[in-house]
């Protein structure tokens, strides 16, 4: 299904997302920006909505990510007693939600923390119920990010992978097309709603998307070459190029946190008088902790041996299980990097030192 | 969706065994878990998520038999918060229970074959649970000789049972002490009455007296004095890294090949089924598809002899 939106039209669309669903919209701020409650927001002017949200293909700094996996959850509660405790019954899901503006390297990260997040004894509860909550609707990047390498890893800055809906910026409309069935359903109630500034659109309209998007994809600003990565680093693991990173790393986890695909985590038991909880937090395999034992022995105590580990699981070990990397190319451990580590030049470094046996 | 992974069932410690004393306190728990109207059932070399609420989750190997009329029992050493937490729990205490995890021994390919089962420590738990299931159908495995040591007699874990092994004489075994130690080494001595020293400068040529059990040397020493077959055997070792390790390169020596050989890993755990991420030898979570690893299987995974 396919419909056309006259951008000046946007506030009214998203004032009609938010009736069924809560709505949630990728805003600029100081900290580089993160998704948040549209209610929450105080826009009336269309400039406002211009300028605050990010939908040109600047990611957000935190990823869509953190709205599905929260960076504390409850796995459930409990009550102490003497030598005793008791579970309390869970509290109801989350409600339904639009997340609007996801990039599609986002979408990507989904599928491959899908992946990532379920194993032999069941998969996450958290957030499977989020992921289920949650309809997706991406904005293709029409201007890429400064560090975005997409394109070198099976994405691209129109990728529909992980979305429900995807919206092709036009120049003064959105076209919206639904991908998945519920991106369809949700689309046409909003048509039925949305009489007057949501339009049918036609094929000249898929043809201009086309376009776009084409256009698009040029403007990627970085490209790596890829396609080597499985074979090398099959015999990579004991190369002396993993300790080329150790020194300037200082292993604080920014690349673990803000990366859409990452997903390790901690448990912890919060305890207050004689209640409790126990929730899950993020880690980073970046950390010395994370693999520290309670006898004192640490399978990687060595920072090159994190890193190793860093790369290997985005470029061999994980994937989306459709064949991609577990890496979908946002940058943004590259931008955010405070040591200037840049995870291209080290695909770039690995390829030329292993490449060439 | 599936149900909630991380939920755990309640279970009452019904008895407690203190092992051994020392800074790393040893004990062995009963536990009667409340949701299982039936038998708690697992492998031998399986482990559970064992919680003190409040405190957190401690990955366990499970001690005790696998058959229908054995409680289930772990045993623990005192290491961190959660396992210090629960020393300090009483019989009538309750825990948090999930599991069992992980793959367990590969019992079924083992049956006809001779074994050697070789612990040291508190690795010797997950082997209880195979020597019970060996026990309970005994006429199916060949010739099994168990091999344990500790630092000291009074270290030793399992001590009752030990003694009617020893006095039964239902398996071979070879129980050891630790040398005591001089300041250029190991003193060339019986470490106490009664454990006999190992021949420290050549240790195949070490005599060994039929029926002789208490020996003073290392695991790994005790293993090439004896000098067991290869011959249709499976030799499984648990116990610290340092230890498997010569274990390991001592039963290469004596012609055993890497998939003749079986271990457990440790690793820091935290979820226990396959999501966190820490316990990764590369793509493989030792939570899941561990603890249980051929020798051949670890030598193609990274990180293994980490
Ligand atoms: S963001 Fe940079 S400095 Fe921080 S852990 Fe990652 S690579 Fe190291
Ligand atoms: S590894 Fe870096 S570039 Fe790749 S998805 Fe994660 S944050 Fe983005």
């Amino acid at each position: 299904m396919r419909m056309l939106q006259a951008k000046h039209d946007i506030p009214k669309l998203l004032e009609l997302m938010d009736q069924d669903r809560e709505l949630f919209v990728p805003v600029r701020d100081e900290g580089g920006g993160r998704f948040a409650r549209w209610s929450d927001l105080d826009l009336s002017v269309n400039e406002d909505i211009e300028n605050t949200l990010m939908l040109a293909g600047e990611a957000t700094r935190r990823p869509a990510k953190d709205q599905l996996f929260a960076e504390t959850a409850t796995l459930f509660r409990f009550r102490l007693e003497q030598g005793d405790f008791h579970l309390e019954e869970p509290p109801p899901g989350p409600s339904p939600r639009v997340l609007f503006g996801v990039r599609p390297c986002d979408g990507r990260g989904f599928q491959v923390i899908d992946t990532l997040l379920v194993g032999p004894h069941g998969g996450d509860t958290a957030y499977q119920q989020a992921r289920e909550a949650n309809l997706l609707v991406g904005v293709g990047c029409k201007t890429p990010g400064p560090d975005c390498f997409c394109t070198s890893v099976g994405g691209d800055p129109h990728s529909s992978d992980g979305l429900d809906v995807l919206l092709t910026d036009l120049g003064d409309a959105f076209l919206l097309e639904s991908i998945t069935e519920p991106g369809r359903d949700w689309l046409s109630g909003l048509q039925k709603h949305g009489v007057g500034f949501l339009h049918d659109a036609g094929k000249r309209d898929a043809e201009r998307a086309r376009v776009a998007q084409h256009e698009a994809r040029q403007r990627v600003p970085r490209q790596v070459d890829t396609s080597r990565l499985p074979k090398i680093l099959e015999r990579s693991f004991n190369s002396d190029v993993w300790a080329t990173v150790a020194p300037a790393c200082i292993g604080c986890g920014a690349c673990t946190f803000l990366c859409p695909t990452c997903r390790c985590f901690d448990i912890q038991d919060l305890v207050q008088g004689s209640r409790g909880a126990r929730v899950r937090v993020w880690d980073s395999c970046m950390f010395r902790e994370y693999t520290q034992e309670a006898s004192g022995h640490n399978p990687r105590i060595r920072r090159a041996q994190r890193w190793r580990n860093r790369f290997y699981d985005k470029f061999h070990w994980s994937g989306d299980g459709r064949g991609n990397p577990a890496c979908v190319g946002c940058g943004r451990c590259i931008t955010h990097c405070p040591s200037g580590i840049d995870l291209v030049e080290m695909i770039e470094r690995v390829t030329s030192a292993e490449g060439g046996a | 969706m599936s149900a909630n992974p991380y939920l755990l069932q309640r279970a009452r410690i019904d008895w407690i065994v203190q092992e051994c004393g020392g800074p790393r306190p040893i004990r062995t728990y009963t536990l009667d878990p409340e949701d299982s109207t039936e038998h708690f059932a697992f492998e031998p070399g399986q482990c559970v998520q064992l919680s003190v609420l409040g405190e957190g989750e401690s990955f366990v190997a499970i001690a005790s038999g696998p058959e229908q009329d054995e409680p289930l029992q772990v045993t623990v050493m005192r290491v961190g918060l959660v396992t210090t937490a629960l020393h300090e729990l009483n019989i009538g205490d309750f825990v948090g229970l999930r599991g069992p995890y992980g793959n367990g021994f590969p019992v079924d390919r083992w049956r006809g074959k001779d074994l050697l089962l070789i612990g040291g420590g508190v690795g010797q738990a997950p082997l209880r649970s195979l020597l019970h299931h060996i026990e309970a159908n005994r006429s199916e495995f060949g010739r099994v000789q168990v091999f344990y040591g500790a630092r000291s007699p009074e270290a030793m874990i399992y001590r009752e049972e030990f003694a009617a092994y020893e006095a039964h004489r239902d398996f071979d075994l070879y129980l050891s002490i630790d040398w005591k130690w001089g300041p250029d080494g190991p003193l060339d001595e019986d470490a106490c009455e009664g454990w006999a020293r190992v021949n420290l400068s050549n240790l195949r040529s070490t005599r060994i007296e039929q029926d002789q059990v208490r020996f003073t040397g290392f695991v790994p020493q005790i293993v090439q004095a004896v000098a067991p077959s290869p011959q249709s055997t499976i030799a499984v070792t648990c116990g610290p890294p340092a230890m498997i390790r010569r274990v390991v390169e001592g039963l290469e020596g004596l012609g055993f090949g890497p998939d003749q050989i079986y271990t457990t890993l440790e690793r820091r755990m935290k979820c226990g089924i396959g999501l966190c991420g820490r316990c990764n030898l590369g793509p493989v979570f030792v939570c899941t598809e561990g603890p249980v690893f051929s020798y051949a299987q670890l030598q193609d995974l990274p990180e293994a002899f980490a």
